[in-house]
């Protein structure tokens, strides 16, 4: 049985490697099949262990029918299909969104603020300062309130975006890494565990 | 010579190249060496402080694409857990399908080779929906976070180890991320670790990797292992090679091909560029 799947996996792997010559049925079938089992899946997880566990044991098993309210106020979004109720709908999203921003507000700069303090450093050591310029550097590029047409304001304004654009190389690198990574996995599925060819 | 060619490979080509230069060294491994970095060494240490017998809270943050990366992390934190008696508790809150899944394969091999027992000393609790809900109710009572039940759906009241642990805020006591975007370790240590100060470690996808180091210097992560190669230096320190390791020669491969062709590609364009400029 473990073998049957391996093959299915090295069949799917190669029908969505196969968009590297150009895209063709065998692709777009994979694409389709990933996505129904997925959709699949989830809605038989979702019911199995979101809803079963809150509707029979702790709705009706312990009487925890306050989980009514917010039931209630998710299935709202099922007015956007009501036509001339959609507006019901917003109701929703407004109390999502204003929970998103509250929430947002509330545990953010508790993640945000060791970062600031962490800029206050004592200059003793090169990497500390360079650490400390570039970042006011950058905070500086961002400032756009304020002309930096010409003089030390521009100067250091290009110093700043130097460091944004190494930054930005340095993710695209680690993207790159990081797909090559995707393709060992993937190769080891094929070589190792369907074809036995590697230890 | 025309550099003009250059600029203008067939990017097919490109990819058949590359995928031989990472096939060879699969069959024929180079045994290129993998040096500890910092952040791996910390992430080792913060685990292996931690007294025996302690509470991990594993969570597998990861979808299906970036799974090779991360996947040899949790094989490597099961097996130095397990090695120290601590518990793991597990979630993943990025995907409902694949994460506990995987999460479940990698913990279970590692648990059978060592005599540990599901429910006794690991347990998978899944996905759950609203991930920042779900972590915020767990920080005082992982029950009613989860609904009661395992990934399953059996009931936690089957499992001797969720007797023990009822809240993170009292009965975890570090807890390993990996992470491949949202939810994912920020929202771990803005609504579990930061305001409960419990130390956060785990290993991210490379893509992110370059977005953490700055957590990692405040403090706020405790060492993060970085992709595979993270994994495969983490394997190394818990001193049993893995899918990690094995896999380091391809992609150190595959890097060097990558570059050569970024050389190639650039030489051929400053040169025509030269040309033209001649002209």
């Amino acid at each position: 049985m473990e073998q049957l799947g391996n093959i299915v996996s090295t069949i799917c792997i190669l029908m969505a490697w196969s968009y590297l010559i150009k895209e063709n049925a065998f692709y777009t079938f994979a694409e389709h099949l990933l996505v129904g089992m997925a959709v699949g899946r989830g809605i038989a997880y979702t019911i199995e262990v979101q809803l079963t566990p809150r509707i029979v044991d702790e709705m009706m098993g312990q009487g925890r029918w306050s989980l009514l309210i917010p039931a209630v106020i998710g299935c709202l979004i099922y007015f956007r299909f009501a036509k001339g109720y959609e507006w019901v709908s917003r109701i929703c999203m407004a109390v999502w969104i204003g929970y998103g921003a509250g929430n947002a507000l509330a545990f953010n700069p508790a993640t945000y603020m060791p970062q600031v303090f962490d800029t206050f450093i004592k200059l003793d050591s090169i990497d500390n300062i360079i650490y400390f310029l570039i970042v006011i550097s950058v905070v500086w590029y961002f400032i756009f309130t304020v002309r930096k047409d010409s003089g030390f304001g521009q100067q250091f304004s290009v110093v700043g975006r130097y460091a944004l654009m190494i930054a930005f190389g340095s993710a695209y690198g680690s993207i790159t890494m990081s797909y090559l990574s995707l393709i060992i996995g993937q190769l080891e599925i094929i070589l190792r565990d369907t074809l036995h060819l590697l230890k | 010579m025309d550099w003009e060619k250059l600029q203008h490979i067939d990017i097919r080509i490109l990819y058949a190249i590359i995928l031989l230069c990472m096939i060879i060294p699969m069959f024929k491994p180079l045994g290129m060496p993998v040096a500890v970095s910092e952040n791996t060494q910390k992430v080792y240490q913060v685990i292996e402080d931690l007294p025996d017998g302690s509470v991990i809270w594993v969570s597998h943050d990861t979808g299906s694409g970036n799974a090779p990366e991360l996947n040899p992390m949790i094989t490597a934190l099961a097996r130095q857990a397990f090695r120290k008696n601590c518990k793991l508790v597990g979630t993943a809150f990025f995907s409902e399908t694949v994460g506990p899944t995987l999460l479940y394969d990698y913990i279970n091999e590692v648990a059978e080779e060592m005599g540990k027992e599901y429910g006794v000393d690991w347990v998978n609790l899944g996905y759950r929906l609203n991930a920042e809900a779900c972590m915020k109710v767990m920080v005082d009572d992982v029950w009613a976070g989860v609904g009661g039940v395992d990934w399953s759906g059996t009931s936690l009241e089957n499992f001797p180890l969720m007797q023990q642990v009822r809240s993170i805020r009292n009965d975890v006591d570090l807890i390993f991320v990996t992470t491949v975007g949202t939810p994912g370790y920020g929202d771990w240590m803005a609504y579990v670790a930061q305001p409960l100060n419990k130390p956060l470690t785990g290993g991210a996808s490379l893509t992110m990797y370059s977005g953490v180091q700055h957590y990692i210097r405040s403090g706020q992560l405790k060492g993060f292992l970085g992709g595979l190669r993270g994994a495969a230096e983490y394997e190394q320190l818990v001193e049993h090679p893995g899918q990690g390791l094995a896999g380091m020669d391809a992609q150190s491969m595959g890097h060097i091909t990558v570059l050569v062709f970024l050389l190639l590609g650039n030489i051929g364009y400053f040169m025509v560029r030269g040309k033209n400029s001649r002209q």
